[in-house]
């Protein structure tokens, strides 16, 4: 099938014989409504003079707009206020250290000010002797029995995990059985408040 | 104005329970009634005087794991406050909680006020918490507390790196387990470091340090 150049077909003509037939547009009409219109414009912004306070159509969406401003600068004090209490709350010094992991453990709403020597350093903990089950205790985290486990390398008898640990002086030891064990490997840190020694470790940049 | 002052009130008292209560219920289990009530109000003290309070918690949880008597655990905390306090105000002006935590460590083993007071003048934007760590553990290790005092003052002045203290502390360990007295193991490993870092004064630059037997890098500064 061909068609030749200049030939709309029959699509387009019928468009035209459609326009065709539409009454001419009344040019005074259009300048009536448009007249109208502009009446109706003046008369809302125009102030009444009459009128003590501002029209309401101008009224109500300031109160919302300051309305919706306190709620924000609320919402906003209220969370800071809620994260700083949580953030002290949970501790400045470490993580929880509910698990063993491999990477730096940053909570997202700390990683945006923290500094790179404030991020948490990932440390290896090993223990080297034959047990059922060892446990990592320390100031990093809570001195909780049962945050830390150690995993044992199969078919051998070192323990380790790795857990992330603010820079400084740390104080910690292992629970074997649930037994208190230091480190052999560490130095050890005497306890004049407890009199338990455990052992030290100096976290620095990895 | 005032709908937002209640709004406002509301939204912050939770806040200030919820913290209150976190801590609370992680001293919860731990300790006796009694022991608690009493870590809890060395808690409030601590928090009027505006101390960090995540180092008494520890305290008293560190307590609870070694199984000490509910005693040994208010008096502990009850010291570690004024510890806290003491370093708060030699660090000054603006001390981190890590660093206040560190001072009251180093304080504990017998480091002076002074000595905070010379660090915090030395890095007084920096975090102290790893110099006060390796000055705490060189006097673990039977270095005097003068002498350790001096060594790390000495070497933060030449900007040494806390890596670099560190493994200053790890090798004075290590030789005083081989059996050489503390202050031996401190003069041998300064003069690998005296070989690394510049002399007193402004920090640099020191070019070929990568050969030093120390395996510590060169430069003084942090990178």
């Amino acid at each position: 099938m061909t068609e030749r150049r200049g030939d709309p077909g029959p699509i387009v003509d019928r468009a035209l014989e459609t326009l065709r037939e539409l009454p001419a547009i009344d040019s005074v009409v259009v300048a009536r409504i448009v007249a109208a219109a502009a009446r109706t414009r003046a008369l809302d912004a125009a102030p009444n003079d009459d009128d003590l306070l501002p029209p309401p159509a101008q009224l109500r969406p300031t109160r919302w707009r300051l309305a919706a401003a306190a709620a924000a600068i609320v919402i906003t004090i209220g969370g800071m206020l809620l994260w700083r209490a949580q953030r002290r709350a949970d501790g400045d010094l470490a993580s929880s250290g509910n698990a063993p992991v491999s990477t730096p453990y940053v909570p997202a709403t700390q990683a945006r000010t923290m500094t790179p020597d404030a991020l948490p350093v990932p440390t290896q903990f090993v223990f080297d002797g034959r047990a059922r089950h060892v446990v990592l205790v320390g100031d990093f985290n809570n001195w909780d029995e049962h945050a830390t486990p150690l995993e044992r390398e199969p078919g051998s008898s070192l323990w380790s995990v790795t857990v992330p640990i603010q820079r400084g002086r740390h104080i910690y030891a292992f629970l074997v059985d649930s037994v208190w064990t230091v480190d052999k490997r560490a130095p050890v840190a005497r306890d004049p408040d407890f009199g338990v020694t455990g052992s030290v470790i100096l976290v620095g940049r990895p | 104005m005032m709908r937002a002052l209640i709004v406002f009130a509301v939204v912050a008292l939770p806040a200030t329970l919820v913290a209150q209560e976190t801590r609370s219920a992680r001293l919860e289990g731990k300790l006796d009634g009694e022991t608690q009530a009493a870590v809890l109000r060395t808690l409030d003290s601590a928090r009027t005087r505006g101390l960090p309070l995540e180092p008494l918690v520890d305290k008293a949880l560190e307590g609870a794991t070694k199984r000490a008597a509910g005693a040994r655990i208010e008096a502990a905390v009850s010291m570690l406050m004024r510890r806290l306090e003491a370093a708060r105000d030699a660090l000054a002006p603006n001390p981190g909680p890590r660093d206040i935590a560190a001072g009251a460590d180093a304080l504990a083993y017998g480091a002076t006020r002074e000595a905070l007071v010379t660090m915090r003048a030395i890095r007084p934007n920096e975090s102290l918490a790893v110099p006060l760590g390796v000055l705490t553990q060189l006097v673990a290790s039977g270095v005097p507390v003068a002498r350790a005092t001096r060594v790390v003052a000495d070497l933060l002045r030449r900007g040494a790196r806390d890596e670099q203290l560190i493994a200053l502390n790890n090798d004075v360990r290590t030789f005083v387990a081989a059996g050489a007295s503390p202050q031996a193991a401190l003069d041998v490993r300064m003069r690998g470091l005296n070989a690394v870092l510049p002399p007193g004064g402004a920090p640099g630059v020191v070019t070929g340090a990568n050969a030093s037997p120390t395996g510590l890098s060169g430069t003084g500064k942090k990178p």
